[in-house]
């Protein structure tokens, strides 16, 4: 079933950023529809061949991909521009699926590819846009799981040149925001936080204008839910003494819609010219950092994908060696696991491979040393500490003060 | 009977980054840090020049070093769970050799030698301990003396992660430290365990045997240096004073002291005899200390007859040498 035929080269440009996709999506959907009309065709050609014809779907998925070093670093591409010089090498290979095939899985993944093809058609005529979640749950028993989905959108998209936007299918949304005035629809209240305004991160981003954010003077990027609700509880948005700001969570890694929609929003400040930093609040361990990084780094694996990486965010924290001489705070981190400390070895080496060296100086006013330090700090003691280790009142102020302190001081350097 | 400590002298920025490791020769002071270069640096010129770089020792940083009692043997170990092995020849380290690194080895930690540099005991993350021997041998190729290791043997803690390792001056005890807060005395020609001492509840960070053997120091996140008979095992001194997390100790040449050192940058002497803090040193910023070392005396009684000194490393970048106000021996 699966050719591994080819394994072409292809320069392929970075697409342009993303505020650029939602006015140009035109030309990309049409490249869709002839791709799926052009399958259909041949699958009703082969079906009218005698005895039978071979009735299948060619679709390319990626193999590897080989950012070409310089050109894609964050340093020297603006955001909001195409970066024209930026390229990658992309390999992939062809796979075809055919029916009825010659296993019954291979006719399974024939069904899974055409039912998602419909979908993808509809939403495109209808002028319509579905999630990754409303194709799996139209046809669960087909699908049998949700990568399935997934990973067919991201082959359809790469094999027809085209962003997932293009196809109409977006993930469905898991970031929380709080600190923007959108429309009294969007608002709604969760449990136990009366008089609060937070709301879904929609991918429809534009309603988004300069104005709804202009009021904004930082913001903030949380890792944890239960972080997230403690500074809504507290009003952090409005109270902080750097005046307004947006806090938003993705609940743990983030997902595409809501880098997209901090994205927007700082290409948005961009074009009036508004300051607006961004700091990030994370647990001080292996996966926490690892958001960070997610956040502020270009995105590899799928090339077909916006570059949305914010490599301006700030690390606020946790960092574990501001705590070292606290003995009550350093009593409440929690053991390194053997899983955790493979992987801070490992993105300790990865960003020391990307950055040609261990450790540039003590890390002031350079967040990337400050984290791998903070790396080496917690595979020495063997520890990581929980956002919740420094939210003590007895700490000055507790979570809020010490967020206030941070970003007061991040914007001195 | 109060000793006093002055700050001598600092050498700043010995490294950009943290000391994790430090240790030192009657002439030298060996430190490894999270850049990935080894310094060596003089302690016999008042001036504390650097003599030596060892360029890239280990990429993703260094956290432990180690040396033997001759001085002629010195291992270091990086981040990323390697080894190497240098010795000491015409003046200056030389690369001997790497630890092989066997599959399945586990993430290595602690690392001890014996006296005579001949074997090397280190600890794992996951609990066991592998002890090397050592052997020089002639490289036909280069010319060069190297040293090679053989694994020799390997036994379980049942502690988890080895967090420190010693060997007693006499060869005769090696003792592990752990998360648990226990600490395993064992023979070293036999492997079998002596003693398991009575436990700190919290994790135990530094551990080190008296000159004379007959005692074992601990200390970690309890904040308290219990002192054990070796022979015993049974505890014969709590010291209490520090705050913060203890990372590093020492004991001094002759076994009437003990230095210790925490994170948040306190360094403190303690009387063995009277059981008493009696010097406090605290790094201006409160940084955290990693590692702290009495500096060796020669061999010769005017050598003896110079003051106390020790060296501390740590957050910074930093190193800090001490010594004693009044010269006396």
């Amino acid at each position: 079933m699966e050719n591994d035929a080819d394994s072409d080269m292809l320069d392929v440009p970075l697409p342009p950023g993303p505020s650029r996709h939602f006015n140009n999506s035109a030309y990309e959907n049409s490249k869709v529809l002839t791709f799926i009309n052009n399958t259909i065709d041949n699958i009703n050609a082969a079906l009218c061949v005698w005895p039978h014809g071979e009735v299948n779907v060619v679709l390319k998925r990626v193999k590897e991909i080989e950012h070409q070093r310089g050109t894609v670093n964050n340093a020297s591409i603006g955001h909001g521009q195409t970066s024209k010089n930026a390229k990658m090498k992309v390999s992939y290979r062809q796979m075809k699926y055919s029916w009825p095939g010659n296993t019954p899985d291979e006719a399974w993944r024939f069904t899974c590819i055409l039912a998602i093809l419909h979908e993808i058609n509809t939403a495109i005529l209808s002028n319509i846009t579905v999630t990754k979640r409303d194709i799996y749950y139209r046809q669960p028993e087909l699908f049998r799981k949700q990568e399935t989905v997934d990973r067919y959108i991201d082959d359809i998209a790469f094999t027809c040149g085209v962003t997932r936007k293009d196809l109409r299918v977006t993930a469905s949304p898991k970031g929380l925001l709080c600190g923007l005035a959108l429309t009294a629809n969007d608002i709604f209240e969760p449990d136990n936080i009366p008089g609060a305004r937070v709301q879904l991160v929609s991918s429809d981003l534009d309603d988004i204008t300069a104005q709804h954010i202009s009021h904004l003077r930082w913001i903030l990027v949380v890792e944890k839910e239960a972080s997230f609700k403690t500074l809504v509880e507290k009003r952090f948005d409005t109270q902080c003494s750097l005046g307004p700001g947006l806090i938003v969570t993705a609940k743990g890694y983030p997902d595409l819609n809501t880098h997209l929609f901090l994205r927007h929003i700082l290409d948005l400040a961009r074009t009036t010219s508004q300051p607006l930093p961004v700091f990030s609040l994370v647990d001080c361990d292996p996966d926490g950092l690892d958001i960070h990084r997610c956040y502020s780094t270009p995105p590899r694996p799928n090339i077909h994908e916006a570059d949305a990486s914010i490599p301006d965010l700030h690390w606020l924290g946790v960092d574990i060696i501001e705590w070292l001489g606290e003995k009550r705070v350093m009593d409440r981190c929690l053991t390194l696991t053997k899983r955790d400390r493979g992987r801070a070895r490992g993105i300790l080496g990865r960003m020391v491979e990307d950055d040609g060296e261990a450790v540039v100086g003590m890390g002031i006013g350079d967040g990337r040393s400050r984290m791998k330090r903070c790396l080496q700090t917690m595979l020495m003691l063997g520890v990581k500490a929980e956002i919740q280790a420094v939210d003590d009142e007895a700490v000055g102020g507790g979570l809020c003060g010490w967020l206030e302190r941070g970003m007061v001081e991040a914007r001195g350097y | 009977m109060s000793k006093q400590y002055l700050a001598q002298h600092t050498i700043d920025d010995a490294h950009q980054t943290d000391i994790f490791a430090i240790t030192a020769t009657p002439a030298q002071i060996i430190t490894g840090s999270g850049s990935p270069d080894l310094k060596v640096h003089s302690t016999v010129q008042s001036d504390f020049p650097q003599e030596q770089v060892l360029k890239d020792a280990h990429p993703l940083g260094t956290h432990h070093v180690t040396v033997s009692a001759d001085h002629s043997t010195l291992v270091s170990v990086g981040f990323g769970s390697e080894a190497k092995i240098w010795r000491f020849s015409d003046g200056i380290w030389k690369s001997a050799g790497d630890l092989p690194s066997a599959k399945k080895a586990g993430e290595l930690w602690a690392v001890a030698l014996d006296s005579e540099g001949k074997y090397l005991v280190g600890t794992t993350y996951d609990g066991r301990v592998n002890v090397w021997e050592l052997a020089r041998v002639l490289d036909e190729k280069s010319g060069e003396e190297k040293i090679t290791a053989q694994k020799f043997v390997e036994w379980e803690t049942r502690g988890g992660f080895g967090l420190a390792v010693d060997v007693s001056p006499d060869n005769a005890m090696t003792a592990t430290s752990h998360p648990s807060g226990n600490i395993y005395l064992f023979s070293t020609s036999t492997t079998r365990l002596l003693h398991s001492l009575p436990t700190q509840s919290a994790p135990v960070r530094t551990i080190k045997f008296s000159p004379g053997s007959t005692l074992l120091a601990a200390a970690g996140d309890s904040t308290l240096i219990s002192l054990y008979d070796a022979k015993s095992g049974e505890t014969v001194a709590l010291l209490r004073g520090h705050d913060s997390w203890i990372t590093s100790l020492d004991w001094s040449y002759t076994g009437e002291y003990l230095v210790s050192a925490s994170l948040d940058g306190k360094v403190k002497i303690w009387s063995v005899e009277t059981r008493t803090c009696v010097c406090t040193m605290t790094d201006g910023e409160g940084r955290g200390i990693w590692g702290v070392k009495w500096l060796p005396k020669g061999e010769t009684s005017s050598e003896r007859g110079k003051a106390e000194r020790f060296v501390t490393g740590g957050n910074g970048g930093s190193v800090g040498i001490y010594r004693e106000a009044s010269g006396a021996s």
